[in-house]
């Protein structure tokens, strides 16, 4: 009888080695796919996607809101590889510049999305806004939304610098 | 229950349970989307390039018949936005006008705000550079501007005046114009 109990408790715990490992290793796997500027994304993957991005100060504009052309800024989505991010890049900012960047979402997921939570992270010389009426949003199958965030360059800002923000998007 | 399924058996069911809730937050997390931002700033940045005044030794004084006074003017060495101007023999009235090309070489347009002098005390230099005070200057852009300098009543005999004048820019939309 404690030989059977022994040979069974054997059982459940390589059962539950083997269940262990699977985890780990899609887990790995999935976690791989998730990082911001990935190349690891897999096609078939069904997630929200950027399926347009622009800003209104590229290269060759006077800057908004202002008298000549000395900042730009613009927008890329990385379509083929990882189309769940969207690149911002603004160059030669000074104090009060200001740009906006315009972005259509996709639910290309088989089930209907709603944007739960946008959550912006920047340093105190950049101010990001996020346009407020992406949460809630819920998309049907293939429904488009736009949206958009604004991005101003502080006082606080100092010359010859790079500062980097990050805007993350969560539907459910 | 537990006799059938063993303690072995329970932590299994209950490993599971845990990686299908953990596994259900996952799938949650997964619909995100990133926008990576980075913001480049530029610079503001000026320098004197050239320096001179129209009453170096050895010329009629400007306005004058005689060769009385005179006036030189260098770049500081120290400091290529700043100017130092030297007065030698002058007396009241003497006036004299020092010109200077300044250089955008930073990458956002510029106005000049203001010409801060460090005259004398007493008031017996007057420096001005109106022609200059607000004009704009884009990157990769000289400008010429000239300031006047009037010797007060008030000088005292016998002195050599020194002093520096430093050109104050502000990125071109920061400009505020002189009140009235």
């Amino acid at each position: 009888m404690a030989e059977n109990r022994t040979v069974t408790n054997k059982v459940w715990l390589a059962l539950l080695v083997v269940v262990l490992c699977c985890a780990c290793l899609s887990y790995g796997c999935s976690s791989q796919a998730m990082s911001p500027g990935s190349s690891l994304q897999q096609a078939g993957d069904k997630d929200p996607i950027f399926t347009s991005c622009s800003c209104n100060d590229p290269a060759g504009t006077i800057d908004p809101g202002k008298d000549k052309d000395v900042g730009c800024c613009t927008c890329e989505i990385e379509a083929v590889v990882n189309p769940t991010n969207a690149t911002v890049t603004i160059g030669n900012a000074y104090p009060s510049y200001k740009c906006r960047i315009n972005f259509t979402i996709q639910n290309a997921d088989d089930d209907e999305i709603t944007i739960t939570i946008v959550n912006v992270t920047a340093p105190s010389a950049i101010s990001v806004i996020a346009d407020p009426d992406l949460v809630g949003t819920t998309l049907q199958p293939d429904e488009e939304t736009d949206g958009f965030i604004v991005v101003q360059v502080n006082d606080l800002a100092t010359q010859s610098t790079t500062y980097n923000f990050t805007v993350k998007i969560d539907g459910d | 229950m537990k006799g059938r399924l063993g303690k072995f058996g329970l932590l299994f069911l209950a490993v599971a349970l845990c990686l299908a809730i953990t596994g259900a937050g996952f799938a949650m997390w997964d619909k995100t989307l990133y926008i990576d931002g980075t913001v480049n700033t530029g610079e503001v940045n000026m320098e004197i390039l050239s320096v001179s005044s129209d009453d170096p030794p050895g010329f009629i004084d400007p306005g004058k018949d005689k060769d009385v006074g005179c006036t030189t003017a260098q770049i500081d060495p120290n400091d290529n936005q700043r100017v130092i101007v030297t007065i030698t023999n002058g007396y009241p009235c003497y006036e004299v006008r020092v010109h200077f090309t300044a250089h955008n070489n930073g990458t956002v347009p510029v106005k000049l705000q203001d010409i801060i002098v460090t005259s004398p005390p007493g008031g017996e230099l007057t420096v001005t550079g109106s022609d200059g005070i607000g004009e704009q200057i884009d990157p990769c852009v000289d400008r010429d501007n000239t300031i006047y300098i009037h010797v007060e009543q008030c000088a005292v005999e016998l002195t050599q005046y020194t002093f520096t004048v430093e050109f104050y820019y502000v990125q071109w939309n920061e400009y505020t114009p002189p009140g009235p």
